[in-house]
């Protein structure tokens, strides 16, 4: 099979390529998003902004998922 | 019940998960490259579907994942509602965008595959619509677990929308036998032989591996997080992130 003719899967290359590039964006945005999410937390532990000085609900409502 | 305890202490699993995310992100990244590589090209077109077809290998998976995820969040908030069991919380937290994400690419990829074989990309019927609603329920439960600071009231509160909701699943497993649908029946039971070729079902198989260990993976990555986010005040998180010595 041609690299041409495996792009356009016969007839549904829109559908197909739209099908796979919309899960592979999900599982990237899946392993990205926890990943900022840690490096932040993990700043904000090391600055100790969770004192009880205000800060630590603003980071709360943040995290919240 | 001391052993559960005992076992799902955070600072054990914490540890526990930070050792098995990298066996278990090698395993995933194999099982989607293997999978990717036998579903886009070593499985021969459908001789109705054409290549069409070959959208299934990314939409059954999620589908699956999509109403076992909710059935793990739902029993992980039902230990934790019942047990007390603070890594339970945790767990079901963690799951629900997971959860989430799967059904949403189920929906999507469902509906890039309905338009060139229903010629729509979406109708209302019983299978579709209980799937929407699985979304609606894990949007619902991450909104309740957001709109409540105090994380232990959270989880008892969105417990109890997430066992609740279990009644939805059995909905979209049988909702291809209880009403006329557009949607097909399952192909791939427990108890009968597959309907689909061996070509066919070796992809699909891999796949579904590939995005149940997807979801391992990724749930002992937030999991961790949350451990860490919860757990600040604990001497071992202070020690960890080198604020004592």
């Amino acid at each position: 099979m041609t690299l041409p003719a495996f792009l356009q899967m016969g007839r549904f290359s829109v559908f197909i390529w739209g099908a796979y590039g919309f899960t592979a964006i999900i599982v990237f945005l899946n392993v990205v998003q926890p990943l900022i999410q840690k490096r932040k937390m993990w700043e904000r532990l090391r600055r100790n902004l969770d004192d009880d000085d205000g800060g630590g609900e603003e980071v709360v409502d943040e995290e919240a998922e | 019940m001391k052993l559960i305890h005992k076992y799902a202490a955070p600072k054990r699993f914490y540890e526990l998960a930070g050792t098995l995310t990298p066996g278990l992100a090698i395993i995933t990244v194999v099982l989607f490259v293997s999978g990717l590589y036998l579903g886009l090209y070593w499985a021969p077109p459908d001789y109705q579907q054409g290549n069409a077809y070959r959208i299934m290998f990314v939409h059954v998976p999620n589908a699956w994942m999509s109403m076992m995820a909710y059935v793990a969040m739902a029993g992980f908030a039902a230990a934790g509602y019942i047990w007390n069991v603070r890594l339970a919380d945790i767990l079901a937290k963690v799951t629900a965008p997971l959860g989430a994400s799967f059904t949403l690419t189920a929906l999507v990829t469902g509906s890039l595959w309905g338009k060139p074989m229903w010629g729509t990309y979406w109708v209302w019927d019983a299978r579709l619509t209980s799937e929407l609603i699985l979304l609606f329920l894990y949007v619902g439960y991450m909104a309740l677990q957001a709109s409540i600071d105090d994380p232990r009231r959270a989880a008892h509160a969105s417990a109890i929308l997430a066992i609740v909701g279990v009644v939805n699943i059995p909905i979209i497993h049988y909702s291809v036998y209880w009403w006329h649908t557009l949607h097909q029946p399952a192909s791939l039971t427990l108890t009968n032989q597959p309907k689909i070729y061996i070509t066919m079902l070796i992809p699909l198989i891999i796949m579904s591996l590939g995005f149940m260990f997807f979801y391992l993976t990724m749930l002992c990555v937030r999991a961790r997080s949350e451990i860490l986010w919860r757990e600040r005040h604990a001497d071992w998180v202070r020690k960890l992130v080198g604020l004592e010595t």
